[in-house]
């Protein structure tokens, strides 16, 4: 920082009397509320990590490090590929043996015990629905108001469909 | 993440840095910090309390708006008084307001205008008459420093009622040292001369 004055004197030291007159000047402030005014104008930064990672692309941008960037990654895909290809050629008897074993019994497996499963639950919740099955009456009262609630429904999304957008909003 | 209690105690290059980390706190301690400062310069330039209320919070919108291009060297005050006195200039080239009297601007045809175009001078003081030498001095005074050039006006309130080194003041007004210093020498002499009647 700099000095107070070029002169090392403060104001009042310069002009005394005039110094003091302007001193006493009113501070005049802004109206009630003018700081949540200007907040509610003031877009405030992204986090701190976002920035950094904006600025370093920008920075990758304008100082042509972007082409470095960029031929960096795509050796290192071509190199991650190359590797990936030569195991395939590599193991390719072992990998074909996986994939036939997968394909003709872990998959067949995996789908029968899928299948089981949900057979045993279906059965158990049909056997709990059934020990706990209401009279006939209260399941014919129970079959109306279904139906008499699916015609309400429909009734209302009729006359939705019928009336004005300006109505609907 | 800075706190309230933390940011009022704080330098304004730190309350800056925190604000940059995007701290709501210290935008408003910022704000908290100059809107008096600013807000009295821009009035006591353009005189119209509702335009200087508009151009301070201008003025703090760009600024806070702009706080990761603020640049720690410099004083954070430089920087804000370097645009609320941009805006005062311009304002003032667009309306001609620099010969506005404390009465009212010259475009002022309503009591309205009169009234949003005059200073209010404070009245904190002991007894009624005082009070009124108070206001009749504190007149004279704002009545001698809006007499003054604009360049003048923003230097010698910067100086001596905001207390501004001649540096800072400078920086804030992107004018050469020595031009500074003549501006405030040439102001104080007119504000004595129009202040000298008083002192009779």
């Amino acid at each position: 920082m700099r000095n107070m004055t070029v002169y090392g004197r403060t104001p009042a030291e310069e002009d005394p009397e005039l110094h003091r007159h302007l001193e006493a000047l009113t501070q005049f402030s802004p109206g009630v509320g003018f700081e949540n005014r200007v907040m509610a104008r003031v877009y405030r930064p992204a986090p701190a990590w976002l920035r950094t990672a904006r600025a370093a692309g920008r920075d990758a941008v304008e100082t042509g490090r972007a082409w470095t960037v960029l031929g960096v990654l795509s050796a290192g895909s071509l190199v991650s590929w190359a590797v990936a290809v030569g195991f395939i050629l590599e193991y390719a008897a072992q990998i074909g043996a996986g994939l036939r074993w997968f394909f003709g019994t872990g998959l067949p497996y995996a789908w029968e015990t899928v299948t089981a499963y949900v057979a045993e639950l279906l059965a158990t919740v049909y056997t709990l629905v059934s020990a706990w099955a209401p009279s006939g009456g209260a399941l014919a009262a129970a079959a109306a108001l279904s139906f008499l609630g699916l015609v309400a429904c429909a009734w209302g999304l009729y006359r939705t469909m019928e009336a004005p957008s300006a109505v609907r909003a | 993440m800075a706190s309230a209690a933390d940011v009022s105690t704080a330098s304004d290059q730190q309350v800056v840095e925190w604000a940059c980390e995007g701290a709501e706190v210290a935008y408003r301690e910022l704000v908290r910090r100059y809107q008096r400062p600013v807000f009295s310069l821009i009035y006591r330039m353009v005189r119209d309390r509702e335009l200087a209320e508009d151009l301070t919070q201008e003025t703090f919108v760009k600024v806070l708006n702009a706080i990761e291009r603020y640049r720690p060297e410099f004083k954070f005050s430089s920087w804000i008084f370097k645009i609320a006195n941009n805006a005062a200039i311009d304002q003032l080239r667009r309306r001609e307001l620099d010969t506005l009297s404390l009465e009212g601007g010259p475009d002022a045809t309503t009591p309205e205008q009169v009234e949003a175009t005059s200073l209010q001078v404070g009245d904190v003081t002991e007894s009624p008459l005082e009070e009124m030498e108070a206001r009749e001095l504190g007149s004279a005074i704002e009545q001698a420093i809006a007499r003054l050039r604009p360049e003048y006006r923003a230097c010698i309130i910067m100086r001596h009622v905001e207390g501004r080194s001649y540096d800072e003041i400078a920086d804030a007004l992107d004018l050469p040292l020595g031009t500074v210093k003549t501006y405030i020498h040439r102001a104080r002499a007119e504000l004595k001369q129009s202040l000298a009647p008083l002192k009779e």
